[in-house]
């Protein structure tokens, strides 16, 4: 009698102390096992396996082929190539407008928030949409990027229609979406500078442009590195613009890894799950690599 | 001051001494100014104004869009694609779609951020922080990585075509936790200490004092789970086959296809319908948004 009474006292103490944590943290955790760890692993199980996508009861292990057959698959060597194009296009770009334009917001006093509004508002529409009016704007015939170059004598270009161009086309794109965000960022960094700084190089004769090299861009390191990082996981994995634009074409110029995962997994006839795992499991090894960096970039930031 | 300075125009020795120099620095600085105004005005015009055509092509009839040159005003403004795309393209019922599918996701992602985020930051148990690094490491594994395990499991359950699952496998996020547990850290114990003296269940701490404390980081992640699910594209392409189950992006792709011609007028009016609602929403709470960017560091 006694030892259960115990027993009692201690399930009711133990209650006291975990349950609440315990009704909050087991839903949690088994929502992650089923939405996420379960996917990861079975994803990276699969990735060593021929697993078909529709009908996974006769996968065989193959180790690691999958991954030695995507060093000869040419279609994902394209997507590699272009997705390098695609992060180098973008991160050019991207930081070079949205460093520009934080630097030229910073020293307004007046108006900062209207021009914000305006040049935040593509940053926060959907994807698909922008691609739709891109589409339009790059239409070789009808669109008016080709109008506007004839007022001013350049020949029309074919822009997502051309193998050459398809790739800077859907990145110029992407970065009219996104740079905005990134100037947020930058601007952010420049109002924490602290004046005396500016004051201090004023007083020792440096010049606009030696104040920006020795002063502002220094201490702008940490959100230049964090926009630089979100650039490349973002163009990674990049997906939905470049998919509805040009679906990969033309000839595979603008193949993407993730569009390639889509193609492979679910496509018709293909409906290689275990071989487009391997490609999403290489994307989760340049991403995690990334990362890494960006962790010891930081700590030696700060040391 | 010793120099003599001459004005630029006439060579004429200007007032000597400070407020001459003075007046040329202000007259510089106005020029600069100027100059920064200008270049500000075109940065925001070509982000405004390309959706601005986008916004009046869709009351442009189907040969006005594709005139040349091209109007930038409609010359005879017309609702001919609204009433085409609603009709042919279930646009309204996409439009539904994609707010019973946003409004529950964004909600269980503030409620089960919020809740998990409390009871990270203000308990201490075993294992926590293993648990909590697990959970952020999830942050880094792309979307693509989950797309077919995740495809075969929600098919298997039966959920193709249904609102579920839409919502099920994203309404809990790793980057919600991890916001409201760091802003949650910075709340003094005292106020939680104070309501359990009291008596209060925790439930009711975190009902009464930590959620209403905490609505400047439920609105940032309010707004940027919204948002990415407003967007969300790759997800509904995968496990979606119906027409009629279709969310906005979903629909507005599947126009692609739609006929042999490219359909810019439907095209462009699909994409204002998309994009009014996120923009009225927007043009209310900019300054959370662009707050939200810098409190979050983080893409949505």
């Amino acid at each position: 009698m006694a030892a259960t009474n115990l027993r009692e006292r201690r399930w009711v103490r133990f209650l006291n102390r975990y349950g609440f944590i315990l009704a909050v943290l087991v839903p949690i955790l088994l929502w992650f096992s089923i939405f996420s760890f379960g996917p990861i692993l079975y994803a990276l199980y699969a990735s060593l396996t021929n697993t078909h996508s529709l009908d996974p009861s006769r996968a065989r292990f193959v180790g690691l082929d999958n991954y030695i057959s995507l060093l000869d698959d040419r279609r994902f060597l394209a997507s590699m190539r272009n997705v390098v194009q695609f992060v180098l296009t973008k991160g050019v770009l991207n930081i070079v407008l949205s460093l520009g334009l934080a630097l030229l917001l910073e020293r307004l006093r007046r108006g900062r928030n209207l021009y914000l509004f305006f040049i935040f508002m593509p940053v926060v529409i959907s994807q698909v949409a922008v691609a739709m009016l891109f589409l339009w704007l790059y239409d070789p015939r009808l669109g008016l990027i080709n109008y506007l170059l004839s007022l001013v004598e350049i020949p029309p270009q074919s822009f997502i229609r051309s193998t050459a161009q398809a790739i800077y086309s859907v990145a110029i794109a992407d970065v009219w979406k996104t740079y905005g965000y990134a100037a947020v960022i930058f601007l952010a960094g420049l109002l924490d500078i602290p004046q005396d700084y500016y004051e201090a190089a004023k007083v020792d004769g440096a010049t606009r442009l030696q104040t920006l090299w020795r002063v502002t861009l220094p201490l702008l390191k940490n959100p230049l590195v964090l926009v630089m990082v979100l650039i490349v996981i973002d163009g990674v994995q990049h997906f939905t613009m470049v998919q509805v634009m040009t679906g990969g074409g033309p000839a595979d110029s603008t193949l993407m890894p993730s569009i390639l995962v889509y193609n492979y997994g679910l496509g018709a006839n293909n409906y290689r799950m275990g071989y487009a795992c391997a490609i999403s499991f290489l994307m989760f090894a340049v991403i995690l690599v990334v990362t890494v960096l960006q962790l010891r970039l930081f700590r030696s930031l700060y040391d | 001051m010793t120099e003599v300075s001459l004005d630029r125009a006439t060579g004429a020795p200007l007032p000597s001494g400070a407020t001459g120099a003075d007046a040329r620095i202000r007259l510089r600085e106005q020029l600069v100014s100027l100059i920064t105004h200008l270049v500000l005005v075109i940065f925001a015009f070509i982000a405004f104004g390309a959706m601005m055509w986008m916004v009046l092509a869709s009351f442009k009839s189907a040969s006005e869009i594709i005139a040349k040159p091209p109007t930038f005003l409609p010359e005879a403004p017309t609702l001919g694609s609204y009433a085409l795309i609603l009709r042919e393209q279930a646009f309204g019922r996409f439009f539904i779609n994609s707010i019973v599918v946003a409004l529950p996701s964004v909600l269980l992602i503030l409620f089960s951020s919020s809740i998990a985020g409390f009871v990270f930051a203000k308990f201490d148990f075993p294992a926590k922080e293993v648990i909590f690094t697990i959970i952020l490491s999830t942050l880094m594994v792309p979307p693509a990585v989950t797309l077919l395990p995740l495809f075969r499991l929600v098919s298997r359950l039966g959920w193709a075509d249904t609102y579920q699952a839409l919502i099920i496998p994203v309404c809990v996020s790793a980057f919600g936790i991890f916001l409201l547990r760091q802003f949650m850290e910075g709340l003094p114990s005292e106020l939680l200490d104070a309501g359990r003296i009291d008596g209060a269940s925790n439930w009711w701490i975190y009902r009464h004092i930590v959620l209403p404390l905490s609505v400047s980081a439920l609105s940032a992640l309010a707004i940027f789970s919204f948002l990415a699910n407003w967007d969300s594209y790759l997800w509904p392409l995968v496990i979606i086959y119906e027409e009629k189950m279709r969310t906005l992006p979903l629909g507005l792709a599947y126009l692609l296809g739609w006929s042999s011609r490219p359909r810019y007028d439907l095209f462009l009016t699909g994409a204002v319908i998309t994009v009014v609602p996120v923009v009225v929403f927007y043009s209310f709470f900019q300054a959370r948004f662009v707050r939200g960017v810098t409190l979050t560091g983080l893409k949505y």
